[in-house]
Protein backbone atom coordinates (compact mmCIF):
# COMPACT_ATOMS: atom_id res chain seq x y z
CA UNK A 1 0.00 0.00 0.00
CA UNK A 2 0.93 3.73 -0.54
CA UNK A 3 3.28 2.59 -2.69
CA UNK A 4 2.73 5.54 -5.18
CA UNK A 5 4.95 7.02 -3.07
CA UNK A 6 7.61 5.02 -4.43
CA UNK A 7 6.08 5.33 -7.61
CA UNK A 8 6.41 9.07 -7.64
CA UNK A 9 10.34 10.06 -6.74
CA UNK A 10 11.48 7.16 -9.30
CA UNK A 11 8.54 8.44 -12.04
CA UNK A 12 9.62 11.50 -11.38
CA UNK A 13 13.42 10.54 -11.79
CA UNK A 14 12.90 8.73 -14.57
CA UNK A 15 11.32 11.68 -16.70
CA UNK A 16 13.78 13.93 -15.02
CA UNK A 17 16.38 11.91 -17.58
CA UNK A 18 14.40 12.71 -20.39
CA UNK A 19 13.81 16.14 -19.61
CA UNK A 20 16.28 17.98 -22.24
CA UNK A 21 14.83 16.86 -24.96
CA UNK A 22 12.76 20.34 -25.65
CA UNK A 23 16.09 21.74 -25.33
CA UNK A 24 17.75 19.63 -28.15
CA UNK A 25 17.85 22.51 -31.16
CA UNK A 26 19.14 24.74 -28.41
CA UNK A 27 23.15 25.98 -28.33
CA UNK A 28 23.84 24.68 -24.77
CA UNK A 29 24.77 27.67 -22.76
CA UNK A 30 28.23 28.55 -21.87
CA UNK A 31 28.02 28.87 -17.90
CA UNK A 32 31.31 30.58 -17.29
CA UNK A 33 31.27 34.39 -16.19
CA UNK A 34 33.88 36.17 -14.89
CA UNK A 35 32.69 36.19 -11.31
CA UNK A 36 30.62 32.82 -10.40
CA UNK A 37 31.99 29.72 -9.46
CA UNK A 38 30.45 26.60 -11.97
CA UNK A 39 30.48 23.24 -10.25
CA UNK A 40 30.20 20.48 -13.10
CA UNK A 41 29.26 16.78 -12.57
CA UNK A 42 29.54 17.02 -8.05
CA UNK A 43 28.89 13.11 -7.95
CA UNK A 44 25.94 12.80 -5.02
CA UNK A 45 25.03 9.56 -3.77
CA UNK A 46 25.25 7.24 -6.66
CA UNK A 47 24.84 3.78 -4.67
CA UNK A 48 21.23 4.50 -3.77
CA UNK A 49 18.12 3.80 -5.68
CA UNK A 50 14.55 4.27 -5.00
CA UNK A 51 13.41 1.11 -6.58
CA UNK A 52 14.96 -2.55 -6.90
CA UNK A 53 17.05 -4.12 -9.53
CA UNK A 54 19.45 -1.03 -10.44
CA UNK A 55 22.63 -2.87 -10.95
CA UNK A 56 25.35 -1.62 -8.84
CA UNK A 57 22.85 0.32 -6.58
CA UNK A 58 20.83 -0.12 -2.96
CA UNK A 59 17.64 0.69 -2.56
CA UNK A 60 17.90 3.15 0.25
CA UNK A 61 17.71 6.22 1.42
CA UNK A 62 20.19 8.78 -0.54
CA UNK A 63 23.18 9.59 1.64
CA UNK A 64 22.92 13.62 2.33
CA UNK A 65 26.04 15.58 1.41
CA UNK A 66 26.95 19.68 1.98
CA UNK A 67 28.42 22.28 0.59
CA UNK A 68 30.44 24.73 1.28
CA UNK A 69 30.09 27.56 -1.11
CA UNK A 70 33.25 29.88 -0.18
CA UNK A 71 35.75 26.60 -0.17
CA UNK A 72 33.81 24.42 -2.43
CA UNK A 73 33.81 21.73 -0.32
CA UNK A 74 31.64 18.59 -0.24
CA UNK A 75 30.91 17.20 3.17
CA UNK A 76 29.65 13.86 3.01
CA UNK A 77 27.36 12.66 5.90
CA UNK A 78 27.87 8.84 6.46
CA UNK A 79 26.65 8.23 9.66
CA UNK A 80 25.55 9.87 12.67
CA UNK A 81 29.16 10.85 13.71
CA UNK A 82 29.21 12.81 10.77
CA UNK A 83 25.90 14.24 11.24
CA UNK A 84 26.67 15.60 14.47
CA UNK A 85 30.21 16.83 13.64
CA UNK A 86 28.46 19.09 10.94
CA UNK A 87 25.33 19.74 10.85
CA UNK A 88 24.47 22.37 13.65
CA UNK A 89 27.80 24.33 12.50
CA UNK A 90 28.24 27.05 9.28
CA UNK A 91 30.76 24.58 7.70
CA UNK A 92 28.10 24.50 4.63
CA UNK A 93 25.59 26.51 3.03
CA UNK A 94 24.15 23.94 0.94
CA UNK A 95 22.82 20.52 2.02
CA UNK A 96 21.38 18.29 -0.93
CA UNK A 97 19.22 15.97 0.01
CA UNK A 98 16.97 13.12 -0.31
CA UNK A 99 15.94 11.46 -3.91
CA UNK A 100 18.86 11.70 -6.20
CA UNK A 101 20.48 14.80 -3.56
CA UNK A 102 17.80 16.97 -5.44
CA UNK A 103 16.44 18.44 -2.80
CA UNK A 104 18.68 21.42 -1.66
CA UNK A 105 18.51 22.87 1.71
CA UNK A 106 20.23 26.52 3.41
CA UNK A 107 21.45 26.46 5.99
CA UNK A 108 18.98 27.93 9.04
CA UNK A 109 18.96 26.81 12.54
CA UNK A 110 15.67 28.27 13.03
CA UNK A 111 13.39 26.71 10.69
CA UNK A 112 11.64 23.35 11.63
CA UNK A 113 12.87 20.19 9.42
CA UNK A 114 16.18 22.22 8.16
CA UNK A 115 19.49 20.00 8.54
CA UNK A 116 21.29 22.73 10.30
CA UNK A 117 18.34 22.99 12.93
CA UNK A 118 19.88 24.35 16.42
CA UNK A 119 22.56 25.28 14.72
CA UNK A 120 23.53 28.95 14.20
CA UNK A 121 23.16 29.04 10.53
CA UNK A 122 20.94 32.06 9.31
CA UNK A 123 20.71 30.67 5.71
CA UNK A 124 17.83 31.90 3.48
CA UNK A 125 16.62 31.05 -0.26
CA UNK A 126 13.69 32.70 -2.91
CA UNK A 127 14.04 33.12 -5.96
CA UNK A 128 13.27 35.62 -9.22
CA UNK A 129 12.22 34.63 -12.42
CA UNK A 130 15.01 35.64 -14.27
CA UNK A 131 18.07 34.26 -15.84
CA UNK A 132 21.11 34.23 -14.10
CA UNK A 133 23.22 36.35 -15.93
CA UNK A 134 20.50 38.83 -15.82
CA UNK A 135 20.12 38.79 -12.18
CA UNK A 136 22.30 41.92 -10.73
CA UNK A 137 20.88 42.33 -7.20
CA UNK A 138 18.87 40.68 -4.70
CA UNK A 139 15.47 42.29 -5.00
CA UNK A 140 14.44 44.86 -2.77
CA UNK A 141 11.07 42.85 -1.67
CA UNK A 142 13.35 39.58 -1.65
CA UNK A 143 11.73 37.74 1.81
CA UNK A 144 13.58 34.94 2.99
CA UNK A 145 10.94 32.79 5.03
CA UNK A 146 11.74 30.10 7.33
CA UNK A 147 8.92 28.13 6.38
CA UNK A 148 10.69 27.19 3.16
CA UNK A 149 14.39 26.90 3.42
CA UNK A 150 14.83 24.31 0.39
CA UNK A 151 14.09 23.75 -3.27
CA UNK A 152 13.16 20.52 -5.22
CA UNK A 153 10.62 19.64 -7.01
CA UNK A 154 8.22 22.22 -7.62
CA UNK A 155 4.95 22.24 -6.18
CA UNK A 156 6.17 19.53 -3.97
CA UNK A 157 5.49 18.72 -0.34
CA UNK A 158 3.22 22.11 -0.35
CA UNK A 159 1.38 23.42 -3.43
CA UNK A 160 3.24 26.59 -3.15
CA UNK A 161 6.96 25.19 -2.61
CA UNK A 162 8.86 26.63 -5.20
CA UNK A 163 11.71 24.09 -6.81
CA UNK A 164 14.15 23.90 -9.53
CA UNK A 165 12.25 21.43 -11.17
CA UNK A 166 8.63 20.54 -12.02
CA UNK A 167 6.95 17.05 -12.13
CA UNK A 168 3.67 16.85 -13.62
CA UNK A 169 1.51 14.32 -12.98
CA UNK A 170 -0.49 14.12 -16.04
CA UNK A 171 2.63 14.03 -18.32
CA UNK A 172 4.91 12.28 -15.80
CA UNK A 173 7.47 14.73 -17.33
CA UNK A 174 9.75 16.30 -14.80
CA UNK A 175 12.08 19.16 -16.12
CA UNK A 176 14.25 21.96 -14.88
CA UNK A 177 12.61 25.27 -14.54
CA UNK A 178 14.37 27.80 -17.30
CA UNK A 179 15.30 31.08 -16.14
CA UNK A 180 14.44 30.81 -12.35
CA UNK A 181 17.09 31.76 -9.96
CA UNK A 182 17.51 31.60 -6.61
CA UNK A 183 18.76 34.18 -4.28
CA UNK A 184 20.29 32.71 -1.36
CA UNK A 185 21.58 33.71 2.08
CA UNK A 186 24.79 31.70 2.77
CA UNK A 187 25.09 30.13 6.45
CA UNK A 188 26.92 33.51 7.66
CA UNK A 189 24.12 35.55 6.15
CA UNK A 190 25.88 36.65 3.13
CA UNK A 191 23.90 36.92 -0.38
CA UNK A 192 24.58 34.92 -2.97
CA UNK A 193 22.82 33.71 -6.07
CA UNK A 194 22.28 30.27 -7.26
CA UNK A 195 21.32 28.33 -10.61
CA UNK A 196 20.61 24.61 -10.17
CA UNK A 197 20.97 22.85 -13.71
CA UNK A 198 21.06 19.47 -13.98
CA UNK A 199 21.67 16.19 -11.88
CA UNK A 200 22.65 14.09 -15.02
CA UNK A 201 26.60 13.16 -15.76
CA UNK A 202 27.47 15.18 -18.28
CA UNK A 203 24.75 18.19 -17.99
CA UNK A 204 23.48 16.63 -21.25
CA UNK A 205 21.20 18.41 -23.19
CA UNK A 206 19.69 14.83 -24.09
CA UNK A 207 18.65 11.97 -21.98
CA UNK A 208 16.87 8.86 -23.09
CA UNK A 209 18.82 6.22 -21.38
CA UNK A 210 16.88 5.73 -17.80
CA UNK A 211 20.19 4.22 -16.44
CA UNK A 212 21.88 7.07 -17.59
CA UNK A 213 24.66 8.19 -14.33
CA UNK A 214 23.09 10.15 -12.22
CA UNK A 215 23.07 11.92 -9.63
CA UNK A 216 25.54 14.31 -10.88
CA UNK A 217 25.07 17.87 -10.62
CA UNK A 218 25.54 20.56 -12.10
CA UNK A 219 25.05 24.57 -10.89
CA UNK A 220 26.64 27.54 -10.89
CA UNK A 221 26.83 30.47 -8.14
CA UNK A 222 27.97 33.74 -6.66
CA UNK A 223 28.77 34.88 -2.81
CA UNK A 224 28.90 38.81 -2.53
CA UNK A 225 31.73 38.55 0.26
CA UNK A 226 31.62 42.08 0.78
CA UNK A 227 27.87 41.80 2.29
CA UNK A 228 26.28 44.16 0.07
CA UNK A 229 23.10 43.20 -2.24
CA UNK A 230 25.50 43.16 -5.62
CA UNK A 231 24.85 40.35 -7.68
CA UNK A 232 26.24 41.21 -10.83
CA UNK A 233 28.40 38.77 -12.49
CA UNK A 234 29.57 40.02 -16.16
CA UNK B 1 -36.00 41.00 -34.47
CA UNK B 2 -32.46 39.45 -34.05
CA UNK B 3 -31.97 41.38 -30.56
CA UNK B 4 -35.51 39.96 -29.18
CA UNK B 5 -34.30 36.40 -30.49
CA UNK B 6 -30.77 36.80 -28.53
CA UNK B 7 -32.81 37.24 -25.39
CA UNK B 8 -34.84 34.57 -25.58
CA UNK B 9 -32.08 32.62 -26.00
CA UNK B 10 -29.99 33.95 -23.29
CA UNK B 11 -33.21 34.02 -21.04
CA UNK B 12 -33.96 30.05 -21.80
CA UNK B 13 -30.59 29.26 -21.25
CA UNK B 14 -29.48 30.65 -18.14
CA UNK B 15 -33.20 29.03 -16.96
CA UNK B 16 -32.04 25.84 -17.92
CA UNK B 17 -28.63 26.36 -16.33
CA UNK B 18 -30.19 27.07 -13.05
CA UNK B 19 -32.91 24.10 -12.87
CA UNK B 20 -29.86 21.84 -13.71
CA UNK B 21 -28.04 23.21 -11.13
CA UNK B 22 -30.64 22.35 -8.39
CA UNK B 23 -31.23 19.00 -9.72
CA UNK B 24 -27.46 18.29 -9.73
CA UNK B 25 -26.57 18.07 -6.21
CA UNK B 26 -27.14 14.94 -4.40
CA UNK B 27 -29.04 14.12 -1.44
CA UNK B 28 -27.02 14.82 1.78
CA UNK B 29 -26.71 11.88 4.82
CA UNK B 30 -28.42 12.45 7.82
CA UNK B 31 -26.78 14.23 10.41
CA UNK B 32 -25.31 12.05 13.30
CA UNK B 33 -23.72 14.62 15.54
CA UNK B 34 -25.73 17.73 16.39
CA UNK B 35 -23.99 18.34 20.11
CA UNK B 36 -20.63 18.89 21.21
CA UNK B 37 -18.73 16.04 22.41
CA UNK B 38 -16.14 12.89 20.96
CA UNK B 39 -16.81 10.97 18.36
CA UNK B 40 -15.44 7.89 16.43
CA UNK B 41 -15.17 7.37 12.82
CA UNK B 42 -13.85 4.01 11.89
CA UNK B 43 -12.98 2.53 8.69
CA UNK B 44 -14.47 5.78 6.59
CA UNK B 45 -13.84 4.69 3.07
CA UNK B 46 -11.33 6.68 0.22
CA UNK B 47 -11.58 6.25 -2.66
CA UNK B 48 -11.52 2.58 -3.03
CA UNK B 49 -12.38 2.91 -6.64
CA UNK B 50 -8.19 3.10 -6.98
CA UNK B 51 -5.79 0.86 -6.37
CA UNK B 52 -1.73 1.40 -7.40
CA UNK B 53 -1.35 -2.49 -7.37
CA UNK B 54 -0.41 -3.48 -10.37
CA UNK B 55 -0.36 -0.05 -12.34
CA UNK B 56 2.06 1.40 -14.38
CA UNK B 57 5.08 2.79 -12.29
CA UNK B 58 4.04 6.47 -13.38
CA UNK B 59 0.59 5.79 -13.17
CA UNK B 60 -0.36 8.55 -10.35
CA UNK B 61 -3.56 6.49 -8.97
CA UNK B 62 -5.75 9.66 -9.77
CA UNK B 63 -7.58 9.48 -6.37
CA UNK B 64 -11.03 11.10 -5.42
CA UNK B 65 -10.75 13.55 -2.35
CA UNK B 66 -13.05 12.84 0.35
CA UNK B 67 -15.23 15.56 1.95
CA UNK B 68 -16.28 14.97 5.63
CA UNK B 69 -18.24 17.06 8.03
CA UNK B 70 -17.27 16.82 11.80
CA UNK B 71 -20.37 19.07 12.57
CA UNK B 72 -22.97 17.05 11.49
CA UNK B 73 -21.10 13.85 11.38
CA UNK B 74 -21.62 12.45 7.93
CA UNK B 75 -19.71 12.28 4.44
CA UNK B 76 -20.17 15.00 2.12
CA UNK B 77 -20.64 14.36 -1.93
CA UNK B 78 -17.82 15.90 -3.64
CA UNK B 79 -20.56 18.24 -5.52
CA UNK B 80 -20.47 20.42 -2.18
CA UNK B 81 -16.87 21.32 -2.52
CA UNK B 82 -17.30 24.75 -3.00
CA UNK B 83 -19.50 24.87 0.05
CA UNK B 84 -19.08 25.17 3.93
CA UNK B 85 -21.00 22.15 4.23
CA UNK B 86 -17.46 19.84 4.74
CA UNK B 87 -14.61 20.30 7.41
CA UNK B 88 -12.06 18.10 6.80
CA UNK B 89 -11.29 16.58 3.42
CA UNK B 90 -8.40 13.89 2.23
CA UNK B 91 -7.00 13.89 -0.91
CA UNK B 92 -4.11 12.54 -2.57
CA UNK B 93 -2.63 9.60 -2.97
CA UNK B 94 -4.52 7.18 -0.78
CA UNK B 95 -6.05 9.97 0.44
CA UNK B 96 -3.53 10.78 2.77
CA UNK B 97 -3.63 14.62 2.31
CA UNK B 98 -5.74 16.56 5.01
CA UNK B 99 -7.00 19.89 4.27
CA UNK B 100 -9.16 22.46 6.35
CA UNK B 101 -11.90 24.16 4.03
CA UNK B 102 -10.88 27.24 3.42
CA UNK B 103 -12.34 28.89 0.37
CA UNK B 104 -9.68 31.48 0.08
CA UNK B 105 -7.03 30.09 -0.86
CA UNK B 106 -5.62 29.81 -4.88
CA UNK B 107 -2.32 29.50 -4.91
CA UNK B 108 -0.04 31.00 -8.21
CA UNK B 109 0.98 27.29 -9.84
CA UNK B 110 -3.04 27.19 -9.93
CA UNK B 111 -3.55 24.43 -7.63
CA UNK B 112 -6.04 25.53 -5.14
CA UNK B 113 -7.69 24.32 -1.28
CA UNK B 114 -10.40 21.92 -2.23
CA UNK B 115 -13.07 24.39 -0.70
CA UNK B 116 -11.79 27.15 -2.97
CA UNK B 117 -14.52 29.49 -3.46
CA UNK B 118 -16.75 28.38 -0.64
CA UNK B 119 -17.79 30.79 2.61
CA UNK B 120 -15.28 28.86 4.92
CA UNK B 121 -12.21 30.02 6.48
CA UNK B 122 -11.06 26.68 7.96
CA UNK B 123 -7.24 26.05 9.25
CA UNK B 124 -5.48 23.58 11.14
CA UNK B 125 -3.18 23.09 13.62
CA UNK B 126 -0.41 20.04 14.20
CA UNK B 127 -0.01 19.18 17.84
CA UNK B 128 3.33 18.12 18.45
CA UNK B 129 3.88 17.15 22.51
CA UNK B 130 7.47 16.40 22.74
CA UNK B 131 6.59 14.28 25.85
CA UNK B 132 4.72 11.93 23.84
CA UNK B 133 7.09 11.93 21.29
CA UNK B 134 9.96 10.98 23.00
CA UNK B 135 8.48 7.62 23.72
CA UNK B 136 8.46 6.99 20.32
CA UNK B 137 10.29 8.71 18.51
CA UNK B 138 13.62 10.42 17.43
CA UNK B 139 13.13 14.17 17.13
CA UNK B 140 16.98 14.20 15.52
CA UNK B 141 16.81 11.78 12.78
CA UNK B 142 12.57 12.35 12.13
CA UNK B 143 12.38 8.31 12.35
CA UNK B 144 10.25 6.20 15.10
CA UNK B 145 12.52 4.11 17.45
CA UNK B 146 9.95 1.18 16.60
CA UNK B 147 7.04 0.43 15.44
CA UNK B 148 4.51 0.30 15.75
CA UNK B 149 3.89 2.98 17.27
CA UNK B 150 0.87 1.90 20.34
CA UNK B 151 -2.39 3.37 19.97
CA UNK B 152 -1.78 3.93 23.44
CA UNK B 153 0.24 6.81 22.85
CA UNK B 154 -1.77 8.55 20.18
CA UNK B 155 -4.50 8.40 22.95
CA UNK B 156 -2.33 9.77 25.79
CA UNK B 157 -1.75 12.97 22.96
CA UNK B 158 -4.79 13.82 22.38
CA UNK B 159 -6.31 13.05 25.39
CA UNK B 160 -3.23 16.15 26.46
CA UNK B 161 -4.75 18.52 24.20
CA UNK B 162 -7.19 19.93 26.62
CA UNK B 163 -7.43 23.26 25.25
CA UNK B 164 -6.89 24.64 21.86
CA UNK B 165 -3.20 25.35 22.19
CA UNK B 166 -2.39 28.36 20.45
CA UNK B 167 -4.63 31.12 18.64
CA UNK B 168 -5.35 31.46 15.37
CA UNK B 169 -2.23 32.80 13.79
CA UNK B 170 -0.42 29.71 14.73
CA UNK B 171 -2.70 27.84 12.42
CA UNK B 172 -1.40 26.93 9.08
CA UNK B 173 -4.71 28.18 6.69
CA UNK B 174 -2.65 28.21 3.58
CA UNK B 175 -1.67 24.40 2.82
CA UNK B 176 -1.72 20.74 3.45
CA UNK B 177 -0.95 18.51 6.51
CA UNK B 178 0.89 15.51 5.50
CA UNK B 179 3.56 12.71 6.46
CA UNK B 180 6.13 13.40 8.69
CA UNK B 181 9.40 14.87 7.35
CA UNK B 182 9.13 13.00 4.02
CA UNK B 183 10.78 14.59 0.64
CA UNK B 184 11.33 18.05 2.54
CA UNK B 185 7.52 17.39 4.23
CA UNK B 186 8.02 19.05 8.28
CA UNK B 187 6.19 17.88 10.60
CA UNK B 188 3.41 15.26 10.04
CA UNK B 189 0.99 13.32 11.36
CA UNK B 190 2.02 9.29 10.04
CA UNK B 191 5.58 7.80 9.51
CA UNK B 192 5.95 7.22 5.86
CA UNK B 193 8.32 3.78 5.83
CA UNK B 194 9.70 4.44 2.30
CA UNK B 195 12.23 1.51 2.32
CA UNK B 196 11.20 -0.41 4.81
CA UNK B 197 13.95 0.82 6.99
CA UNK B 198 12.05 -0.10 10.47
CA UNK B 199 11.90 -3.54 9.43
CA UNK B 200 15.09 -4.91 7.18
CA UNK B 201 14.62 -7.69 5.21
CA UNK B 202 10.64 -8.16 5.65
CA UNK B 203 9.28 -6.70 2.15
CA UNK B 204 5.53 -6.34 3.53
CA UNK B 205 6.74 -3.36 5.38
CA UNK B 206 8.10 -1.35 3.00
CA UNK B 207 5.85 1.52 2.06
CA UNK B 208 3.99 1.16 5.11
CA UNK B 209 2.26 4.08 6.73
CA UNK B 210 2.25 4.08 10.86
CA UNK B 211 -0.09 6.99 11.99
CA UNK B 212 1.76 8.94 15.15
CA UNK B 213 0.63 10.16 18.37
CA UNK B 214 0.06 13.85 16.70
CA UNK B 215 -3.34 14.89 17.14
CA UNK B 216 -4.14 18.19 15.33
CA UNK B 217 -7.28 20.92 15.72
CA UNK B 218 -9.14 21.44 12.73
CA UNK B 219 -11.38 24.95 12.57
CA UNK B 220 -14.71 23.98 11.16
CA UNK B 221 -16.19 25.82 8.10
CA UNK B 222 -18.59 27.24 11.16
CA UNK B 223 -15.83 28.89 12.89
CA UNK B 224 -15.74 25.89 15.58
CA UNK B 225 -13.18 23.98 16.68
CA UNK B 226 -12.59 20.26 17.24
CA UNK B 227 -9.98 18.06 18.08
CA UNK B 228 -8.64 15.03 15.82
CA UNK B 229 -6.31 11.94 16.01
CA UNK B 230 -6.03 9.69 12.91
CA UNK B 231 -5.35 5.92 13.83
CA UNK B 232 -4.96 4.45 10.72
CA UNK B 233 -5.32 4.74 6.57
CA UNK B 234 -5.97 0.78 6.68
CA UNK B 235 -9.05 -1.64 6.53
CA UNK B 236 -10.08 -2.81 10.54
CA UNK B 237 -7.50 -0.06 11.61
CA UNK B 238 -4.29 -2.46 12.22
CA UNK B 239 -2.31 -1.28 15.03
CA UNK B 240 0.69 -2.96 13.15
CA UNK B 241 -0.46 -2.48 9.40
CA UNK B 242 1.76 -3.96 6.53
CA UNK B 243 1.51 -4.52 2.98
CA UNK B 244 -1.52 -6.84 3.18
CA UNK B 245 -3.25 -4.27 4.84
CA UNK B 246 -6.09 -2.53 2.23
CA UNK B 247 -5.83 1.21 2.31
CA UNK B 248 -7.74 3.89 2.22
CA UNK B 249 -10.21 3.81 5.48
CA UNK B 250 -9.25 6.06 7.21
CA UNK B 251 -10.33 5.67 10.76
CA UNK B 252 -10.07 8.75 13.52
CA UNK B 253 -11.93 10.35 16.64
CA UNK B 254 -12.70 13.80 17.35
CA UNK B 255 -14.11 15.96 20.07
CA UNK B 256 -16.30 19.10 18.38
CA UNK B 257 -16.98 22.13 20.27
CA UNK B 258 -20.46 23.49 18.76
CA UNK B 259 -20.34 26.63 20.65
CA UNK B 260 -17.08 28.48 20.06
CA UNK B 261 -15.33 27.24 23.10
CA UNK B 262 -11.66 26.36 22.90
CA UNK B 263 -11.68 23.64 26.30
CA UNK B 264 -11.99 20.61 25.42
CA UNK B 265 -11.82 19.92 29.06
CA UNK B 266 -15.21 20.66 29.21
CA UNK B 267 -16.33 17.27 27.46
CA UNK B 268 -16.81 13.94 29.30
Amino acid sequence: MFNTYRNIPKAAMMSLMLLVSCTKKEEMPVLEDSKSTVVKDLAGDTGASVGDGVDGKTKRDFRTFLFNLKNKRQIWLNNAADSAKYLKTKDWDLAFTYIYNSIVYVNNGEASGNPGAGGPGIGGITYVEKPYSEVNEVPQDASFNKNQTFTGWDGWPQPYNFGWYFYQMSTHIARPIKNRTFILKTAEGKYAKLELINVYQGNPPVVTDLHWPAPYLTFRYFVQEDGSTNLKTN
Amino acid sequence: MFGLVGCLVLLSCSKKDDAEAETILPPLDEITVTASGEYTVNDLPGDLTKTMDGKDITDDGGFNTVYYSLEDGRTIPKEYANTDKWDIAFAGVYNSTIWANNGSVKYESGGSNPGYGSPARGMFYLVVDPEVDQKYYNPTTHTPVTVPIPFEYLNEAYNKVSVVPVSDDKFDFYGALGLDHFLASGDGYAYYDFYGNMAPGNPKKSHVVYNMARPFIIKTAKGNYAKVILYSFYKGKPENPDRDNIAPYISFKYTILKDGSKDFSTIK
